[in-house]
Formats: C-alpha cells, structure tokens, sequence
C-alpha cells in the first residue's frame, strides 16, 4: 500500500470498494480511479497501442495518454475513460484495455520484439499487396491487436439533453488565474459562468503549497468559491468541459451530471451537453507538465512530477514506496517538496540545471531530499520501475525507486484558442507556444497565457476578468487581486537525453501511439519533416489524448534533426473537440422515435382505432392502409381501397398538404408570376391546378390554389414542399417585388382536409352539408363552395380529382377533422364507403397519370411532364426565361409517358431505364427511366410512369425498361400516361 | 427515449398527470382550453395606421417581439408587421370580425383558432427546464415580462412570451403539440413536473 | 454562430436559410438579352475572401428575408438588415 499517512482532498473516514480487472480494493471520496489505484500499489494499468508494452498512469489530468479502461459493464461499458478523470464510487468496475490474455502477462506483447519492423509507416510499408489481403487478413489482425477498448454492444440505458446558457463572462479553468478572473468579472454586476472539468474547483492550487491572502491555497479555493456561490449572478459549472469554441462567440461544453454515480439518479440525464453563448471569455486553462524523451521513460511508474506531487498531496497516494524526480524547472522542484512535506518518501531531485535558487535547495536539504544538479536520467529498468540511472558530468549511478517524476516545462494549454484558425506564437524566453490570434471576445490568463508566477497569475486573472466584465457594460470597481508570494519561476529548455543510442531502451514520444524518438528519426530520413506530415506518418499526437503532452517532445525532436528550431517546425492544428465527447449527448433528447417530431394528422387517433398501418411522410404519419382481418398482405388492402373507391366511394385524410392563405389586391399578380399558368383570371369560387417553377426553369411544386373572394385566395402545396414555397413566396414579396401588397399566412395546421373520391361521393357529401348546393350546376368540377357542414361547422368544399374520379375535397378547422371523418363515415356506410391510405393514392393517382413527388425531381421541367401547354405566352413568371434554354426544349427530351408490361403477368419496377428493343445496355442507349410503377387492380396489371425520350411520339412502341440491379428486364409498351378516363369524363359527372 | 415517455405513443399528446420525483412540482404546464386565435398582418405601407386604428380600439401594438393585451385581446408580434391575437370565450369567427371591425382595410386576418396547442408553463424551475430548448436568453434582464420570440425549440417552432413574472404562453403548431410535449416532459422532469390540460391519453 | 435579427434580436444560425450572394437582381425578363442576363443571374456568383452581402432567410423566427455582411474568411457578421427595399413600409 502506498496510501499516505495523512492529508489529502480525501474524505479517509469513508471507504468506497471497487474493482479492476476483477480485483477489489478500497478508495475513498476524493479519489479518482488513478489515485485510487496508485493508493493501492498498482502501477501497472493498461498495455500501450502496438507494441502492448506495459503502461501505467502519466498525468493526474485529462491529457493522460496512458491510464484509459473500459469503465463499467454490460450496457453502460464505456472505452477508453481517462483513470485520472474518474471520481471513484463505491462499486465501481473498470477493467484494463489492450490486453491479451492479462494485463500482466500479453501474449501480443511479443510486437516488442519485432518492434524494428512495426516502426513509422509500418502500415503503408507492409500491408499494400496482395490487394485482397486487405479485407480478409490484414485488417483483422490488426483491429484485434491494436484497439482501444471495446464500446458496449447493447443500446445506452442512458439519456442525455441539450440546453444553452448565456453569460456576459465565461471563465474557462478554476485555478488560480480563473477564480481570480471569475471574482473581479463576478463582483461587477455580470452574469458569469465558471466552468472547469474537474469535480473540484481550484486547479492547480488544490495540489500547491502556497499562500494566498495570507492563508493557505485551499483556504483561498473554499473562500473564493463560498463568494461565487452566493452570488445569483454566477453559474459554477464543475464536471463540465468546455470543448470547443465556435463562431459568434458560442461555446460547446459537456457537464457529466451522473458520471461519478454507479447510475444516473432517476429522472436525471447521464450527460448534458450545452451551448454556451458568452460575450467574453477568458481562458484559463493552465499548462501541460512536460514530458522529456528518454531511454525507457514509458515504464510504469514513470509519470509527470506534477502528478507525482498531485497524487501526494491531494490525493494522499503515493505513486511508488520512493521516489526521484528528474527536472528542468523551479516548477516541478517546489511541487516534488510540496510532495515530500506531504509524506512522500522523495529521495532524489536530479535537475538538468547547474543549480537551483537558494530557497529550493535550502528546502530541499531541510526536507532531506538529495539534489543532483546537471543531473539527465539515461535509463529504467523494471517491469514496473524498480530503478533509474543518472548521468551528470561527474560520472553515472543507478538509484533504486518505484516512481520518478519527470518535467520538462510548462506546455501552455492553448487548444481552446486555436479553434477559430489561430496559430499559436513561440516565446524563446520560456521556450513554448503561447496563444497567437484568440477567438473574437477571448482573453488568456494564467500559465496558458505563458504566465507562470503566482502572484503575476492572480493578478492577470484579476485584470482581465474586470476588463471582460466591463467590456459587457459592467464597470468594474477595481478589486484588488488577491495576494501571493512571487513563486520561483526558473527554467531551463530542455526536451531529450542525446547521447545515449538504443542503450536504456526506446524512449517514447508519444506514449499512446508508440512513437518513439527514433520513429521521428525515420520520418525526418524519409522526408515527412512537415509537421502535418509527421503527425500523419508517425501517428504522432493523434488517438484520444490528441498529442497533449506528446506534441511538444515530438516538435523538439523534430527541430534537432532539421536544424532548424521549434518555431520552423510550427504546430498541428488543434480543432475541437478539446477531449473526446460521447456520441449520445450529441444526439441529447434526439434518438429513437424522438430523433425527430412525429407529426399526426388530425384523423390519427381514428385511423388508428380503424387499425390503420401509419408511414413516415418526412415528419407526418399518415395512413398507408387499413388493412382487414382476412387480407393476406398490404397489397390486398390497397387493392380493395383502390377498387371501392373506383367503384364507390373513399376517404383519405389530405391535411398534410401545404396551405397558404392569400389576401390583397395584388394576389393575382403575384399568384400570376409564381405560377406558369393564369391565376388573376380565376373566378372568384373557383379552383386552378398550377405549376411553379424555379428561376433556372425546373418544376418547384405543384398544387391547387382557390379563388375565395376578390383579394382572397388560398393555395395547396405538396407535403413535402410547404415550407419551401411558402419561403419562396416570402423571397419573391419581400425581395423580387416588395411593391406588391399581399399577405401571406399558413394554415397548414389550422385547416383539416378529407378527400372523398368516387362515383358516390356526391351523396355521402349531400348528406353531411347544411344546405350547400352540391349538384354538378351548383358545385361544378373545380367549384369552390363555402359554407358549413354537420351542423354548423365552419367548411370550405372544393371540387377536386386526384384520383380521376367525381371527388371533393372538405376543409373544416383542424378541431373537427376526426368529427368529420366520422359523418363522412356514417354518411357513406350505405355505399361502402372506404378509408384508404397513401399507398391507394399512389395507385389512383398512378392510374390517372397524375404526377407527383417521383416526377418532380427538381431535375424535370414544365414540359418533361406534359405540362408545357400550361404554360401561359401572356406573361412572364420565374423560370419562363430559363425554361426556354435549348436543352430545356429539345424534343429528344424524355419525356412523361405511361408504361404496360408486354407480358402482362409481369412486375414494373421504379427506375428501370429503358432501352430500344435489341440495344446494347450501355449509357449511350439509355433513353429515361420509369418514374413510378403500381399494380392497378383496375386494370388487373402493372402499370409505370415514366421519362422516355421523345416518349409523347412513340405511342404503341415496345421497349425494354432494365434494370440490372435488381435483376429486371422486362419488354413494355409505350401508352399513355392516363391509364383511365383519359377524357376526363368522370370527374365532371 | 425516456423511460417516462416509453407507453405514450409518440403522435398523441402527452396525458396529464405528474412526470418525475414525488413532492412539489418546479415545473407546471396547463394547456388553455380553446382560445380563439387570429393572425394580424398589416397590409403593405399600413402598419402604423393599424397600430393607431387598433390602440384606439383598445388593443395597444407593439410594434417589435413583444406582447400587449387589451380590449380582451392579447397581441404578439412575430414579425413587422404581424401578431398572432388571442381571444379567451369568442369563437375563431368572431374574433376575425372583431379584428376586421378594428381596422378594417388595414390588415389582413386569418384565423389561427385551431392551429395551435396553447401551453402555459410556469414554477420555479420553467426557465431552467425551458433552457434546455430554447435558444433565446431567457433571463429576466434580456427577456422580462412582456417580452415575445418566434422560435424553434427541439425542431417544433414555437411563438411564446413572457405573460408575468412567472408564466411563458406558448402556441406550438397543433401537429407538432405531441413532440414539444415529450421534449417539455423529459426536460422538466427533473424538477417534478404538472402537466394538466392535455387529457388522460 | 448567432445572427442579430432586425426584428427577433440575436437567433442561433439554426434559426436561418441561407440563399447566397444578395448583390444579383432579377434581370427584365422581356430585355433583348434576358436569356444571358438571367443565366449570369441564376449561375454565375463571385467568391470573394472578405465581407459579402448575403441573403438569409430567418425561417424560424420572423420569417424575414435578410441581407447579412459576413466576412466569409471570419465568419465575423458586421451587419443584418432586412432584404429588399421598402420593408420599413410594411
């Protein structure tokens, strides 16, 4: 055990149980599963990537390369979680990824030995031939030995949400700099959000020995956040990282409301993610403690010596029974004593330095910690570290310890800035990218700003989070900062161990791909020097932790080969997200039948009391078909629906179309320049069927549109297409003729619409009006009657035919459509009267050779579709001009013809493309495609729509409509597209 | 999918009851029993004639996102020129003709009176439950009492306003009240959450 | 990104439709040359790098044409004004 004697952000008088790879230990509340595990001796965590070398934790943050597990079980299995991110429950199960058939002993550990051959580029090199090894051999060995943890295999028990909050200040990161930032922004009046990732408030100082005010640090954090948390201008947002900065000043975030639970509390959501909108930022969020590239700097136990001081003093867990640290910086020196007073057994400071400030070394010596100055640690050794040699000039010697910590700087944090296109800027003087170009509102403040004294710290924080605040309109009054001693800030620039070849073993670069210093080397002889090219050869900085420790070591090594110094090397691109962000709070409220508004008609609840079987028409539900107990299939159904509407009569519910109310004197004109056919003509109590086309010519939308009054009219559009042409009526209002004086309204959903089609239609309409003239005078073919029905209820009736039979179309308001159904129901049940779905009206409308949602493509013009001579020479209209392009009228055109199977047994499928009988099928040949095919139990067999070259011309023809995909390839006739009534003749009875 | 919402059929609306943890409710929604609704729309040049024929009718305009009541009517502005009037104890026709006599010549009216479900959402966690949809800052120094938006909220769009100190009015569009209604359950849950109105499913 | 409509105030961009360039106008349909003029109108479209005028359309709010100056290499919007001539006279 290695859990410290005393101290640490532990609450040690409850014990919390938990297991990894099966084995129970004990924890505390404060703990992460790292602390925990560490606190409990074991340093071996996971295998790496490629060569399944041992591992175990590096970092005490969220930039950890190493320490990832699969976290929980069975649905709510989760890879690749950070160790030193999980807050520890009682309960909790992880288990080690990478590992074959143990984490302590795996048999794809053997990778070590060929390592030689599994270098940069080992993937291009190797796996290119034969071609067909790919699928079969290569790619399954290599997914079962690289892989990264596996996801669950059942769906997320879980929910999540979105939700938006609005700030004048964002404060990102709860250190020193952040609570500073976020007081003097708080004190000032603005509304402020301080998030930060971890389950605690105070960064960096959590783990730091210093006084703040005159008290400790941790004095400092709980004063700070008892002021924060009065104020009701403050949002404190701990467990919530903020990834991603986007335009307009909007911040993306995650707050993991349940993680730290065994299970999210009921009605709670396991995640949150939220959209931050923020006047200003200030980002504060610290420094990467870095790595330096040494001989076997991957070994368990090896870690950063600020996380070896973390662990120490607020977890209370020591990484090793003893421990050195290997440096470059007063940084990591003053955190290893912090360390030491806290209790762990430090016996070693091995700095590169000549020799460090007086004050140091003074402590040093009080603690009894032994210095070694121009001290580089060469080599380890140990499965876990048992021991590391340091050379200095005065000679080499090997020390016995179980953990060293290792820093070679501070790595400003600067991820968050680079998202909008900055490019981070060298600084010689403390040798790191600091933020170049920040997003529009944003301000740096702290270590991520390159500023590293404590006193300077709490002062930059202070500074700009009052001047966020005032920005906002807030006039700060000038708060003093808080106070501290000026912490030593010494360094000097140092990224790897030279000197030593391939003796101590390979030191690594990048602990999570497995690139070593020697992968850089290859990469730099075989020309792969830019740095984006270095990432993509290597792997280098890629995978979860996204280089946030690795980049730097990689630059570095980098810079020494070329010559040519860090700041030619440059940076990859930092984009979000800042840490891996889970799939299912991106989705939020959105998954399964909520993934989008399930829109019903106002005759839902009927049809499905009828037993109706409901489609999907974009958000509408609407019924397909009704089908009856003795029916054998869908197909039987529409067949009756078909017939007893052909026969009879049916109903269907058409609510679902668009509809646009009308109203002033220019409507007519407008209407006039929509459309490519006359509607300032129209009579009032009259119905048009129209076309409209987009300016380039295509068919938009078609649709019926009634003349009510004077100034009044109301339009029909396609379901799909309502929204549409209500915009582009609004465009051609508001931007091509703002002259004219007409207002628009949808009434999509204030009108219910029920279609009754059929040779009784007429008396089972009789029936339920209050005294509306119904007869072929008094309502003719494309009459428009307003009145009421059923006693009172407010309706308009109009005279239309989808179908080709005598039918009508009744609007009542939205409230009465079931009721009317229901008297539409009554009033026909002598004639048999038939609800029918979508998949009829496909077939009815099929059969009439009315076109529809398969025809208009936004690829056919007026003319492809017959319905060029609609088209109006009196005016003009948008698309009249476009539609008039050669290719628009050339006769080859294919176009809008019907089809019957030669073979009348035969099936008529959709987008077969036709061919002349005995051509090639080679695209030169193709001559258009069949558009829409139904089985027409009128006619008693497959019938198509379709686009055919000079089509119109070739009546009688026979052709071939083949369709290789599915294996058809079938002789048709070429007819005319209405398969019934071709006059028209029914529909005006 | 909730839990919650796992036996309600995703086209019907969600029945009334309490969703969430037992006790109090920080959430409360009770859709309003069939008030008459009515689009205005100012013809074109005339809108600040209709604001002066109808404040002197007694119903005041704003002419911006806000809401005004009066001669017993309440008026939202959605656009230039355009509110969405409600009218509680008339018929949809009776209000059109009262707007008509208002202003008669300057707007064109059309009745709304079945277009929406009308929802009033209240308690001391409403904002909080609603900011988990609404994309407009609802804190009371950007969106005070008086104050209208036309919106999308979880894909539905909405016109709402803040009627006092504690009630959002909402108007979603009829085949979209079923959809806001689970976006508004799952999210208010949390906080206990009354939903009355909407019948017992 | 948000965008600050005239009437609504400031709407997340989901709120929008984006057409394009705002500058073309519809050419007159009986010119001589309509049949070019409207090709250029319908297809052809500069790409500039830097401020452009642009058509939105706010669909979910007031449903008001707009005319937004973006920096198409910023995203930076440096002014919304309803599209159109005479829409103050609405």
């Amino acid at each position: 055990m290695t859990r410290l004697a005393h101290g640490g952000l532990i609450d040690r008088g409850r014990t919390l149980s938990f297991a990894f790879d099966g084995k129970t230990f004990k924890g505390h509340p404060g703990d992460t599963l790292a602390s925990a595990l560490l606190a409990n001796g074991v340093r071996l965590v996971g295998r790496s990537f490629k060569y399944h070398r041992p591992r175990g934790v590096v970092t005490a943050g969220s930039e950890e390369p190493n320490a990832l597990v699969e976290l929980r079980t069975g649905a709510r299995r989760e890879p690749n979680t950070r160790a030193t991110t999980v807050e520890l429950y009682d309960g909790l199960e992880a288990a080690s990824q990478n590992r074959w058939p143990s984490l302590e002993f795996d048999a794809l550990s053997v990778n070590r030995l060929v390592s030689p051959f599994l270098g940069a580029g080992f993937y291009y090199k190797t796996f290119m031939w034969p071609a067909a090894f790919w699928e079969k051999v290569y790619e399954p060995v290599i997914r079962r030995a690289a892989g990264l943890g596996r996801a669950a295999d059942t769906p997320d028990p879980d929910h999540y949400e979105k939700a938006t909050a609005f700030c004048d200040v964002l404060v990102i990161g709860s250190g020193a700099a952040g609570l500073a930032a976020a007081l003097a922004a708080a004190r000032s009046g603005a509304r402020v959000i301080l998030a930060d990732e971890d389950f605690r408030l105070g960064g960096r100082l959590l783990s730091e020995r210093t006084v703040i005010n005159g008290g400790s640090a941790l004095d400092f954090v709980a004063s700070a956040q008892a002021e924060l948390s009065s104020l009701p201008n403050v949002r404190l947002m701990p467990r919530t990282t903020v990834f991603g900065a986007y335009d307009g000043s909007e911040y993306g975030a995650v707050e993991r409301v349940s993680d730290h639970l065994p299970a999210p509390l009921p009605f709670q959501v396991r995640q949150r993610l939220w959209r931050i909108v923020a006047k200003r930022c200030v980002l504060a969020a610290g420094a990467f403690d870095r790595p330096i590239v040494f001989p076997g700097n991957d070994r368990p136990g090896v870690m950063s010596a600020l996380a070896l001081a973390t662990y120490a003093t607020r977890y209370g867990a020591g990484a090793g029974a003893n421990a050195a640290v290997f440096s470059t910086n007063d940084h990591a020196v003053a955190a290893a004593l912090d360390a030491a007073e806290a209790g762990l057994k430090l016996d070693a400071v091995i700095d590169v330095r000549p020799a460090l400030p007086d004050a140091l070394a003074a402590r040093a010596k009080a603690l009894g910690v032994r210095l070694i100055t121009e001290g580089e640690v060469v080599a380890t050794s140990g499965k876990c570290l048992t021991s590391i040699t340091v050379r200095t000039p005065r000679g080499s010697e090997t020390l016995a310890v179980e953990a060293l910590g290792v820093s070679g700087g501070a790595t400003p944090n600067l991820n968050l800035t680079c998202h909008l296109g900055g490019k981070p800027v060298w600084r010689e003087d403390i040798a790191a990218f600091v933020p170049g170009a920040v997003p529009p509102g944003m301000a740096v403040a702290g270590a991520v700003a390159g500023t590293f004294g404590l006193a300077d710290i709490l002062a930059e924080g202070t500074r700009l989070g009052a001047a966020a605040a005032s920005d906002t309109g807030f006039a700060a009054a000038p708060a003093p900062a808080p106070q501290a001693e000026s912490t030593p800030t010494g360094f000097k620039a140092f990224f790897h161990v030279k000197g030593q070849g391939t003796k101590g073993g390979p030191a690594f670069v990048d602990q999570q791909n497995d690139v070593t210093a020697k992968d850089v080397a290859l990469a730099h002889r075989e020309g792969f020097r830019a740095v984006e090219l270095l990432k993509r050869y290597t792997t280098l900085g890629m995978a979860t932790d996204q280089g946030k420790t690795s980049n730097m070591a990689g630059l570095a090594v980098m810079a020494e080969l070329t010559g040519k110094g860090i700041p030619a090397i440059g940076t990859t691109v930092f984009r979000p997200p800042y840490t891996p962000v889970a799939l299912g709070v991106l989705a939020g409220h959105h998954r399964g039948v909520d993934f989008k508004p399930a829109r019903p008609t106002p005759t839902h609840a009927w049809a499905q009391a009828q037993g109706a079987v409901f489609v999907e028409t974009g958000l509408w539900m609407r019924a397909a078909y009704f089908p009856k107990a003795d029916e054998k299939d869908w197909l039987d159904s529409v067949n009756r629906e078909v017939k007893a509407t052909r026969e009879s009569v049916g109903v269907i519910d058409v609510s679902t179309f668009g509809k646009i109310d009308l109203q002033g004197p220019d409507v007519g004109v407008l209407l006039d320049r929509v459309y490519i056919n006359m509607f300032s003509t129209l009579a009032v109590g009259k119905a048009r069927y129209g076309v409209m086309l987009r300016e380039d010519g295509l068919v938009m939308d078609d649709g019926t549109t009634a003349r009510l009054a004077d100034d009044h009219y109301v339009m029909t559009t396609t379901t799909a297409n309502a929204a549409k042409v209500y915009q582009h009526l609004e465009f051609c209002l508001q931007v091509l003729w703002p002259e004219l004086d007409v207002c628009l309204a949808s009434v999509s959903e204030q009108w219910a619409q029920i279609a009754v089609s059929g040779p009784r239609s007429r008396e089972v309409l009789a029936k339920i009006v209050d005294g509306i003239d119904v007869s072929n005078a008094g309502l003719p073919f494309m009459g428009v009657a307003q009145g009421s029905v059923m006693g009172g209820v407010q309706a308009r009736i109009f005279r239309l035919s989808f179908s080709g039979e005598l039918g009508y179309e009744i609007a009542v308001p939205a409230r009465h459509g079931a009721a009317l159904m229901q008297a539409l129901m009554a009033a026909g049940a002598p004639f048999g009267i038939t609800p029918y779905g979508v998949e009829a009206l496909g077939v009815l409308r099929i059969e009439k050779g009315h076109v529809s949602g398969n025809e208009l493509t936004g690829q056919t013009c007026a003319r492809d579709l017959g319905l060029g001579k609609m088209a109006s020479t009196k005016k003009d209209y948008i698309g009249r001009v476009m539609a008039g392009r050669p290719a628009f009228t050339d006769p080859d055109r294919p176009s809008f013809v019907g089809f019957k199977p030669v073979d009348r047994s035969a099936r008529l499928r959709a987008g077969a493309h036709f061919l002349k009988v005995g051509a090639a099928a080679t695209t030169q040949n193709d001559e258009g495609y069949m558009t829409s095919t139904a089985f027409s139990p009128t006619l008693g067999h497959y019938i198509g729509l379709g686009l055919l070259k000079r089509g119109p011309e070739r009546m009688g023809e026979k052709v071939r409509a083949y369709d290789p995909v599915r294996g058809g390839d079938i002789e048709v006739e070429v007819c005319s597209p209405a398969f019934i009534d071709p006059q028209g003749e029914k529909q005006r009875v | 999918m909730s839990d919650l919402l796992e036996h309600i059929a995703p086209t019907h609306l969600v029945p009334e009851g309490h969703y969430g943890p037992q006790g109090s409710a920080g959430v409360t929604a009770h859709a309003v029993e069939t008030p008459a609704a009515a689009t205005l729309v100012a013809r074109k040049g005339a809108t600040a004639r209709l604001i002066v024929a109808c404040a002197a009718a007694g119903l005041p305009l704003a002419d911006g996102p806000r809401v005004s009541a009066g001669a017993g009517l309440e008026a939202a502005g959605t656009a230039p020129g355009r509110w969405l009037v409600l009218a509680e104890g008339v018929s949809g026709a009776d209000l059109v003709a009262r707007l008509a006599a208002m202003a008669p010549g300057l707007a064109a009216i059309t009745d709304q009176s079945d277009a929406n479900l009308i929802l009033d959402i209240s308690g001391e966690k409403a904002r909080a439950a609603l900011a988990k949809g609404v994309t407009v800052d609802l804190d009371p120094t950007a969106f005070a009492a008086g104050d209208a938006a036309t919106t999308t909220v979880s894909h539905v769009g909405v016109t709402f306003w803040r009627r006092d100190a504690d009630t959002y009015r909402f108007a979603v569009g009829r085949s979209f009240a079923p959809a806001f209604l689970r976006w508004l359950t799952v999210s208010a849950a949390e906080y206990g959450f009354a939903l009355s109105g909407t019948g017992r499913g | 990104m948000r965008i600050t409509c005239p009437y609504c105030g400031a709407r997340s961009s989901h709120e929008f439709a984006y057409l394009g360039d705002a500058a073309p106008t519809r050419p007159d349909p009986s010119a001589p040359d309509a049949a070019e003029a409207f090709h250029a109108y319908v297809y052809e479209r500069d790409n500039p790098a830097g401020p452009m005028d642009e058509l939105w359309y706010h669909s979910a709010g007031c449903r008001r044409w707009l005319k937004v100056t973006r920096d198409t290499r910023t995203h930076a919007i440096t002014a919304v004004a309803f599209a159109g001539t005479g829409e103050a006279a609405r």
